[in-house]
């Protein structure tokens, strides 16, 4: 069943608003909303790349 | 001294000790399983752990809450007498951990063997996953022991490690996972990584009480956590090895087999976190999950993890005292106590006797650079060997009469510290800070301590005999 078809979910992340969703699971506390979505938790694209990565990856052996 | 087999004979003694509240009305997975396990940590210090059997949308699923929520459930998983102090069971734990290492006993099959799902694995289905506080980026399991080797001594039994990290759940098959650098398990995953290798993981959901404790343990790398599990419970450690070569407790409910995915990182979190805050996001490893095996109607359990106290600051009490008090006695026979029960050790108090004048700050020092205290110990309060580091009245009292800030407060810059402390800038670093609440000895002549009071003659006397009128009264 896509977002759309359930009729419960819209049709964007309600955090970061990408279109490419899917629905894993079904929870009786949902907030599909991206209006309603809490705004310190609210993510724009160009904040992912900005979050640390963590451990850092090292370089690769010399074989 | 006692050992369980598995979760159920646990909760089978904490029902008998009327320290398992059942709760047969039928629940939602949202809010209400994080909200109970968050209000029973509010109740009491002695409060029991909660089993949930009729969960809306699930047939059979079972689950427990707060197994290691209060200082009675530990004294029962201790095998110690039930109202046993905080210090008493301190002291106890010391006794146990300082038999390391006891030994690791292998078996052929668990009952965690009984169902296998290795094709088309849906971990939403397989488990009642839930989200813990609203702000949550997803669903995480937050009370799994995580079972990795090291790829460069992989038949290592030492270099074996159980930790517990929290688990994002992001797909049918795929989690995130927070390996933090300060865990063992990320040197592990280094060396995968530089091999340019996965990393195969193994994920023990619903166990018996004592390896959550030992995974939670900061002990040195290469001391095996189930070699530390089999001298805390008193008899050796059972296990079950898994195809990949990883030991498994042999009382698990569920075990998740996968692979850490060498060099890929994306974005995890927001998860509610310890400090009572939550943890931003952070770009860290990903989990492909392979193959998921159960005990027949298995016990999913997990631990509300929010402000302080949670069921969390219980489980990591003792545990996180007792190799800091061992590694620094090591050094220093003065040390007397350790209490680091706050916030995973992020403030830690030491009591101990003084050798000469500046003394305690060198203690002080040390309890910084111990494995736990590389990422916590961000103030460490040190007070003489008569003051009670577990009893905050003395504490206190030590605080507000021997500290003079001008010579007994030492700030160290920029030092590391676990990058969830909210307080850090940037995350993960750290000025720290050691208070000298003890009495200055030769030659630090700092202050006015020649008339220290004690108690009038016969008070020990006095206090046997009215203890013991009080008892009487009261029973």
């Amino acid at each position: 069943m896509s977002p759309a078809e359930d009729g419960k979910h819209g049709l964007a992340c309600p955090r970061c608003r990408s279109g490419t969703i899917e629905v894993l699971t079904n929870s009786p506390e949902e907030n599909t909303d991206p209006d309603k979505y809490p705004a310190a938790f609210r993510l724009k694209p160009e904040d992912l790349a900005k979050f640390p990565l963590v451990p850092t990856i090292p370089p690769l052996r010399r074989s | 001294m006692r050992a369980f087999k598995n979760l159920r004979e646990f909760l089978q003694l904490l029902d008998a000790e009327k320290q398992l509240l059942r709760i047969s009305d039928e629940v939602n997975l949202e809010p209400d399983l994080a909200a109970a396990g968050r209000a029973i940590t509010q109740l009491s210090e002695t409060s029991p752990a909660l089993h949930f059997d009729r969960i809306k949308g699930y047939d059979k699923a079972q689950v427990v809450l707060n197994v290691h929520g209060s200082w009675t459930n530990l004294a029962l998983m201790l095998g110690v007498e039930k109202n046993a102090s905080l210090r008493e069971q301190f002291f106890e734990f010391v006794r146990r951990y300082e038999q390391f290492p006891g030994t690791i006993e292998h078996h052929d099959g668990a009952p965690w063997q009984d169902v296998v799902v290795d094709k088309d694995v849906n971990l939403f289905e397989l488990m009642p996953v839930f989200r813990f506080n609203r702000g949550d980026g997803g669903f995480f399991i937050d009370k799994a022991c995580i079972v990795s080797r090291d790829p460069d001594d992989w038949n290592n039994e030492d270099l074996e490690t159980v930790g517990i990290y929290r688990l994002q759940v992001k797909g049918k098959n795929r989690l995130g996972i927070q390996p933090v650098p300060v865990h063992d398990i990320a040197i592990h995953l280094d060396h995968a990584e530089q091999l340019g290798q996965d990393l195969s993981i193994a994920i023990a959901v619903g166990n018996e009480p004592i390896i959550p404790v030992a995974a939670s343990m900061s002990v040195s790398y290469g001391q095996s956590k189930y070699k530390m599990a089999a001298v805390l419970q008193g008899k050796p450690y059972p296990v079950v090895r898994t195809g990949k070569g990883l030991n498994v407790p042999w009382g698990s409910e569920y075990v998740l087999e996968g692979r850490i995915l060498a060099r890929q990182r994306e974005p995890e979190g927001p998860f509610g976190e310890f400090p009572g805050q939550y943890s931003g996001g952070h770009r860290y490893p990903v989990i492909e999950i392979d193959r998921v095996s159960h005990c027949k109607d298995p016990i999913y359990e997990a631990l509300y993890l929010g402000v302080p106290w949670t069921e969390m600051d219980y489980l990591c009490a003792v545990n996180t005292c007792a190799p800091l008090y061992v590694q620094l006695k090591k050094e220093f026979p003065e040390v007397v106590a350790v209490n680091a029960i706050f916030t995973l050790g992020f403030i830690v108090i030491v009591s101990t006797q003084r050798r000469y004048g500046g003394f305690a700050k060198a203690v002080g020092l040390r309890v910084m650079t111990t494995p736990h205290g590389l990422g916590y110990a961000k103030i460490v309060i040190v007070v003489d060997e008569t003051v009670d580091p577990f009893d905050m009245k003395q504490v206190m009292w030590a605080v507000s009469t021997k500290v003079n800030p001008a010579g007994d407060v030492t700030i160290l810059p920029n030092l590391c510290i676990d990058l969830l402390d909210p307080a850090s800038e940037p995350a993960g670093i750290s000025h720290r800070m050691i208070i000298d609440a003890t009495t200055p000895v030769w030659p630090d002549r700092r202050g006015n301590f020649g008339q220290a009071l004690d108690s009038p003659q016969q008070t020990d006397e006095w206090r046997k005999k009215l203890g013991a009128m009080l008892k009487e009264l009261r029973t």
